[in-house]
């Protein structure tokens, strides 16, 4: 069986699409989603009057004239992880001055992209036999759920135990240890352990399992985050790195010694690792490039055999 | 209010821009002024260009390399530099031989490099301030020493990589601010200081510390030396035309210290929109605006107290019996080292001995630089499955990736012995050190420069998108490119002809025939190269679109790479029956350490395909786009 792996794609729209053919070009039977799925900004698409419209990307100003190029932009800021948002001043105004009409907007946004995701999956996955698993990460709000599960031919598999094969199973969590951010589906590392270690007494044979755990071990290298300081900015311009991942996920890899470990949430952390005979992997992320970091793992009966990190 | 650009919803990794100050610091710290810039402008005594002109022109090309680069990672930030860059824009194959070989295997040539100038600028000037003078002496005079402090710098970076990047950048932050305040001394030293009292104090010190002979007047010995070694000492300030002619072939030195404000910049980290490119840009801008300037004063001021006659004198002097050229041994048994010929001025010993030891951190701050880089392309490899999966393997107990420092460690070892004993010529090889960089950068500069067509979407997505030039400019520059591309290449086959057709009354061995055909054939490789990059921009730009800002850098920093490249490798010019750079064609120890350098790279690379292959693992998908219906 071949897996392939990727994950935070957050929002992109040419990530996600990359995703689901990616099995067909990797030759792959499976397809696991790590977490992070969702954007992190609204990019407003401002009339101006004249069918004329502001845009800042990037922090770049510009002016789109006609709705042709404000269709190019959209799908730039789409590809780029955001959501394009065709507004005027006063609505601009509106939502500023109230929050509740902000987080809504996002809400819509959000549903409404993660809804497109799944009508292309179900489109594009139909009659392949290729399976296809996502599982929100921290990043994620929960109201997505339902719509992932509403979808034909891919899976939420948050918190559950999945059978792949006659020898293998897929536990999976998209949950967190603590950030700065204070995110949607973090907690305490105790929490964190305690839900771990539920999801994976559901499984026959642990230790034969792939463990699809957002969070990276702790202190693994594939958890080396730019360091920040007090007012969030990244310390000695980027270069300090120092390990963010989980003391959990970190004890629980060492407790079950699963064949594979695939994690995420840390976009700086591309690598693999060895634990025993666990054979960790983090593949990054740069969907803000459009750039689908992934792994193609073949997994045997009883062990890992080749993969590889690749650069879609 | 309606002048909002963004919505932001809380997510992880939003944070604010990092400190331009900061990234200042380790660009500043990759073109270190005290221990490149010093070391390499002691090599150019025989040259009659004016050093300070060298500076200034090479540190105004290098500006361009900053914009390509900048433009660079704020397109494909967190990618890991060069490899990536290139192995997406041009291919897996160019880009992993010239990473391979850029990134790591030079560095090994490098680990010498470095440990000369710890035993010159640290231990030596230390240790004779201290009074151990025959300790001082063993290490600059004697090949064990000198292996002893390539040695060393091993220890010291093994040190800094157990300790990991959050204690580095610490002690980097450390070693500027003390590196900063030993320099503000040393200029102090010679702006106060005046000739008289520092040829007084030389002519008792060096006696003292290094064991020079006492009572003559090594001022004015060490003068004469350097005229027997044929120092030309071309006086500072001279702008005329024929100064700045005489001046540009300088300027292939003067790389070997200013060309790497881009070292550290793949670890900048997110880059989230133009004022991200601006603070990439101002990092390594700001960190080569102020070296040239802190060169400039330097220059003056050594000019003014301690004699720029005598400054040149005493480098020739110095190598002139190091590369074996005479067995007079000079003067001054020790490097000059402008710091401690400053500290000469006091006779105090401890602040001398704190003015070196300040000077000092510039090297400590900077060493680390020497492994980080080589085993992240490692790593890079492996992950590539391009390497077996050991190399990558880390220590559980220090977190120390043993292996991948292994791999530099003993072919460094290797090579700094061949260094420090004078095998092969190694002793020559200095500036092969940055050739070979420079050809690594001269394929990330070829892929900035196409990227706005060849990864078109990627680029179109970038905050670098938007600055461009005007279309007058874009045409001026694509024909000023398209002149200058004809003369490299008619300078070229110039040299090529000339050396060829000549040759063969010189006797040559095999070796140096098959050195002069491979140039040959790079040469006509060359010339291909450099028409494929104007037709692939001419038409783009002549077919309308707009030259993007990183291309028109490209095109500027491209030429003066090949430029750099035609007179390293055909090194046209001699002095005295020697040639200027002595690392080109007649140098074969140096042709062939860098052909090898490559097949090795080569061989890694079929090699490693192969083997993938037939287990397989297609790695020829590992940087293709995943094609999307």
């Amino acid at each position: 069986m071949k897996i392939y792996f990727a994950t935070d794609v957050h929002g992109s729209e040419i990530c996600w699409k990359k995703f689901i053919s990616a099995s067909k070009f990797y030759e792959t039977d499976v397809l696991i989603l790590g977490g992070d799925m969702t954007g992190k900004a609204i990019v407003p698409i401002i009339a101006q009057g004249n069918n004329i419209y502001k845009v800042t990307l990037a922090e770049q100003e510009s002016f789109l004239n006609g709705q042709d190029e404000v269709k190019k932009m959209i799908q730039t800021i789409q590809n780029r992880g955001y959501y394009p948002y065709v507004t005027n001043p006063d609505e601009v105004d509106d939502i500023l001055s109230t929050p509740e009409k902000s987080d809504k907007l996002f809400l819509e946004q959000v549903l409404l992209t993660v809804q497109r995701w799944m009508d292309y999956a179900d489109q594009k996955l139909a009659g392949t036999g290729i399976r296809c698993f996502v599982c929100p990460g921290n990043d994620d709000m929960f109201e997505i759920d339902k719509v992932i599960e509403s979808s034909k031919f891919v899976e939420n598999v948050e918190g559950r135990v999945v059978q792949l094969d006659d020898y293998h199973e897929l536990i999976s969590s998209g949950w967190s240890n603590p950030t700065p951010w204070t995110t949607h589906r973090e907690e305490s590392e105790e929490a964190l352990r305690e839900r771990l270690e539920a999801i994976i007494s559901k499984a026959r044979d642990a230790s034969n399992s792939i463990f699809n755990l957002h969070a990276p071990p702790y202190g693994s290298g594939l958890d080396d985050a730019p360091e920040l300081t007090k007012d969030m900015r990244p310390a000695f311009a980027g270069r300090s790195l120092m390990p963010v991942g989980s003391h959990a996920v970190m004890d629980l890899i060492d407790k079950y010694e699963p064949l594979l470990g695939l994690f995420g949430h840390i976009h700086e952390g591309k690598g693999t690792r060895k634990y025993k005979k666990t054979l960790c992997i983090n593949p990054g992320s740069m969907y803000e490039q459009g750039m689908l970091h992934g792994a193609v793992v073949e997994i045997k009966p009883k062990k890992v055999g080749n993969y590889v990190l690749t650069t879609g | 209010m309606s002048d909002v650009s963004l919505f932001v919803r809380k997510a992880s990794g939003l944070v604010r821009a990092w400190s331009v100050f900061d990234a200042f610091i380790y660009a500043t710290f990759s073109i270190n002024l005290i221990t490149l810039g010093l070391f390499i402008f002691s090599y150019c005594y025989y040259f009659e260009g004016n050093l300070a002109t060298a500076v200034v022109i090479g540190a105004i090309f290098t500006i361009f390399e900053v914009i390509v680069y900048a433009s660079l990672i704020s397109a494909m930030p967190r990618a890991g530099g060069d490899y990536v860059w290139q192995s997406r824009i041009l291919g897996r194959a160019i880009g992993f031989l010239l990473s391979i070989t850029g990134w790591w295997f030079i560095l090994w040539l490098w680990v010498p490099l470095y440990g000369q100038m710890l035993v010159y600028e640290v231990f030596t000037p230390l240790l004779g301030i201290l009074g151990l003078q025959t300790a001082a002496l063993w290490f600059t005079t004697t090949n064990v020493g000198m292996l002893v402090g390539m040695l060393l710098v091993c220890a010291i970076v093994f040190v800094y990589i157990a300790a990991g990047m959050k204690w580095y950048a610490r002690v980097q932050k450390f070693c500027f601010w003390g590196g900063t305040v030993g320099l503000v001394l040393v200029f102090v030293l010679l702006l106060f200081g005046n000739n008289t009292t520092f040829v007084a104090n030389l002519n008792s010190m060096a006696p003292q510390m290094f064991g020079s002979a006492s009572g003559t007047d090594l001022y004015a010995a060490t003068i004469a030396a350097g005229q027997a070694a044929g120092t030309v000492t071309a006086p500072l300030g001279d702008f005329s035309g024929a100064g700045i002619i005489a001046s540009m072939a300088l300027i292939p030195m003067m790389v070997f210290f200013n060309l790497w404000p881009n070292w550290g910049s793949t670890l900048y980290g997110e880059v989230r929109g133009a004022g991200d490119y601006k603070r990439n840009f101002w990092g390594m801008a700001a960190a080569i605006i102020v070296t040239t300037v802190g060169a400039l004063i330097f220059f003056a001021l050594i000019a003014k107290t301690l004699g720029w006659d005598f400054y040149n004198n005493a480098n020739g002097a110095f190598w002139n019996y190091v590369w074996g050229y005479t067995t007079e041994a000079p003067p001054l048994p020790f490097w000059p080292y402008p710091a401690l010929f400053a500290a000469f001025l006091v006779k105090s010993r401890f602040i001398q001995f704190l003015v070196i030891l300040l000077m000092s951190l510039w090297w400590f701050g900077w060493s680390g630089t020497v492994f980080l880089s080589s085993t992240r392309v490692i790593f890079a490899a492996a992950l590539d499955r391009m390497l077996p999966e050991w190399v990558s393997k880390i220590d559980e107990k220090t977190r120390v990736p043993v292996n991948a420092l292994l791999l530099m460690v003993i072919p460094s070892a290797i090579i700094s012995y061949l260094y420090a004993f004078k095998i092969f010529s190694f002793q020559t090889l200095a500036l092969d050190a940055t050739v070979v960089i420079a050809i690594t950068f001269l394929g990330s500069t070829i892929a900035g420069t196409i990227m706005p067509w060849k990864t078109k979407e990627i680029f179109d997505g970038s905050p670098v998108a938007k600055f461009t030039v005007p279309s007058w400019l874009g045409w001026l520059v694509t024909l000023l490119y398209a002149v200058f591309a004809m003369y490299l290449i008619k300078i070229s086959f110039t040299y090529a002809w000339n050396i060829i057709s000549g040759i063969g009354t010189t006797q040559p061995g095999w070796m140096t025939w098959l050195v002069v055909l491979l140039l040959g054939a790079l040469t006509i490789f060359n010339a291909g190269i450099l028409i494929w990059v104007l037709y692939y921009v001419g038409k783009n730009v002549f077919g309308g679109a707009k030259m993007p800002l990183v291309t028109l850098a490209g095109l500027i920093f491209m030429g003066f790479l090949d430029w750099l490249l035609v007179v390293w490798f055909w090194d046209p010019t001699t002095v005295d029956g020697y040639p200027l750079y002595a690392i080109g064609w007649s140098n074969v120890s140096s042709m062939f350490f860098m052909l090898i350098n490559y097949l090795v790279a080569a061989a890694i690379y079929f090699g490693f395909s192969s083997y993938r292959k037939k287990q397989g693992i297609d790695v020829n998908k590992i940087y293709k786009e995943i094609p999307v219906e």
